[in-house]
């Protein structure tokens, strides 16, 4: 079923409309923001079907505490705080976390067997994919949360502190030791920072 | 200004590759940058560590219907977990069951014909119905398959082993803490007749269709003399399709249609359940 996004209304007037009780403008919210809400809880979670849920879990949720929203932050800034606190309980909740995605080191030792030029023009998106999968989802989530929502969704660290209702500084030093402890396990395959220029 | 012999702060230096210093701070870390060695080598790992999630190509996938949103909103609020789900699991295949057995009862002769027609029939359902319970409850179409299989396994051994022992009646299928709320005739989109029966089980409200017409009579029959039915109406179903189930548990509302033809599904999820 394809679903076009019509922009006719402005935020603010669906907001309005959907704290009256009034579903259909609620359902343009949703549309407009499933994308965004969906691609950060795969991220999170690494699991696309419990993402999902989450996902949906947490558009239940915005639109029973809707009344709640003070409108400070915009509605996809309020939406992302469910999303990821939903992402993180079900994180803590769920005996699969340690599944992230299909990563493994097996995995990424049998594919770096099969490609023995490790040059940059030999290692195509496809390749590294699994390996920066692995690596991410090596990081604690709390930490992997901050990278998703920097690296991915390109927040800034305000948007992302009131999301995560943390401190500026703590947003900056789990991002940091994120990026770090991504890149020291890409350094021990041998991947560095030009891999990733061309693609 | 920022001392030559002390290193900047990974935060810092993370800050920096983001902008997110204000701009004196900027030119003293870039300034430092450029002369220490090791600042710069720790710039470029987290870099490193910046482009590779970049490069993840981003999870797209076809924004759900609205309908089984919806669906849910209108239930009204609930503090209910989402892991809750996972606790009613054995519920919900309790529950898949019986609509299981209800199909095999009214509808055999839809089924394809095989030399065990049983086995035939209930493995059909169970790939059948499974497929559309996790089609709702899991649009992804890549994992459909093996999500089903994952949930039905309990319900078909179990369909199995009463379809290889004996035919019973739809009621004596029911167990007794399942009360019938209501009984309807309901009317598909192609005009054919179909029973509505809801039923209230432990597990939360069940509602099944059936479309043969002589199921309708049994079961109206049965149900008349046997249970005590709460309500009746009669309702359009904007449904193309011969059969469907529908049913909704604590472990989340399902509807099911019970063809081969996943077309009706939106409709069904839209439409059908209140």
């Amino acid at each position: 079923m394809e679903r076009k996004k019509s922009h006719t209304y402005s935020e603010r007037a669906l907001i309005d409309r959907a704290k009256r009780n009034d579903q259909a403008a609620f359902e343009e919210l949703y549309i407009r923001n499933w994308d965004r809400m969906y691609r950060t809880a795969v991220r999170i979670i690494g699991n696309e079907h419990d993402a999902e849920e989450v996902v949906q879990n947490s558009f239940l949720r915005a639109f029973e505490s809707l009344h709640r929203f003070d409108e400070k932050s915009s509605f996809t800034t309020w939406c992302f705080r469910i999303t990821t606190n939903q992402c993180l309980d079900h994180i803590r909740k769920s005996e699969r976390r340690r599944q992230y995605f299909e990563s493994s080191t097996e995995n990424i030792d049998q594919m770096l067997a099969e490609n023995s030029d490790l040059s940059e023009q030999a290692l195509l998106r496809k390749d590294l994919l699994p390996i920066v999968e692995y690596a991410l989802g090596n990081l604690s989530p709390k930490i992997r949360t901050v990278v998703i929502l920097k690296d991915q969704e390109e927040l800034s660290y305000g948007e992302i502190s009131s999301i995560l209702n943390c401190p500026y500084g703590t947003i900056a030093s789990r991002l940091a030791r994120g990026r770090s402890e991504i890149a020291a396990q890409l350094t021990s395959y041998g991947i560095t920072a030009s891999y990733f220029q061309n693609l | 200004m920022i001392p030559n012999e002390e290193h900047i702060e990974e935060s810092r230096l993370s800050a920096y590759l983001d902008s997110e210093l204000a701009p004196l701070e900027m030119r003293q870390v870039a300034t430092h940058v450029a002369a220490c060695k090791n600042c710069n080598e720790r710039l470029s790992e987290l870099l490193t560590g910046q482009a590779a999630v970049r490069s993840l190509p981003p999870s797209e996938m076809e924004v759900p219907p609205w309908g089984a949103l919806k669906m849910r909103i209108d239930r009204g609020p609930t503090s209910r977990p989402s892991s809750t789900r996972k606790r009613f699991i054995p519920v919900a295949a309790s529950v898949m069951l019986l609509s299981l057995l209800w199909v095999v009862y009214f509808s055999p002769t839809d089924l394809p014909e095989s030399n065990n027609p049983n086995l035939n029939n209930v493995e059909t359902i169970a790939l059948d119905l499974g497929l559309y319970l996790q089609d709702l409850d899991h649009p992804s179409t890549e994992s459909r398959f093996e999500k089903a299989y994952q949930v039905i396994p309990a319900a078909y051994e179990s369909a199995l082993r009463f379809v290889g022992i004996e035919e019973k009646s739809p009621l004596e299928l029911v167990p007794s803490q399942f009360e019938v709320l209501e009984v309807s005739i309901v009317e598909y989109r192609d005009s054919s007749p179909a029973a509505r029966i809801v039923y209230l089980g432990p597990s939360g409200r069940i509602v099944i269709f059936c479309q043969r017409q002589d199921a309708i009579t049994s079961f109206s029959g049965f149900v008349a003399d046997k249970v005590k039915v709460r309500d009746t109406s009669c309702t359009s179903v904007y449904c193309s399709q011969y059969r469907a189930l529908s049913f909704e548990t604590q472990a989340g509302a399902f509807t099911v249609v019970g063809s081969r033809i996943g077309s009706a599904l939106d409709d069904l999820v839209n439409i059908i359940l209140p």
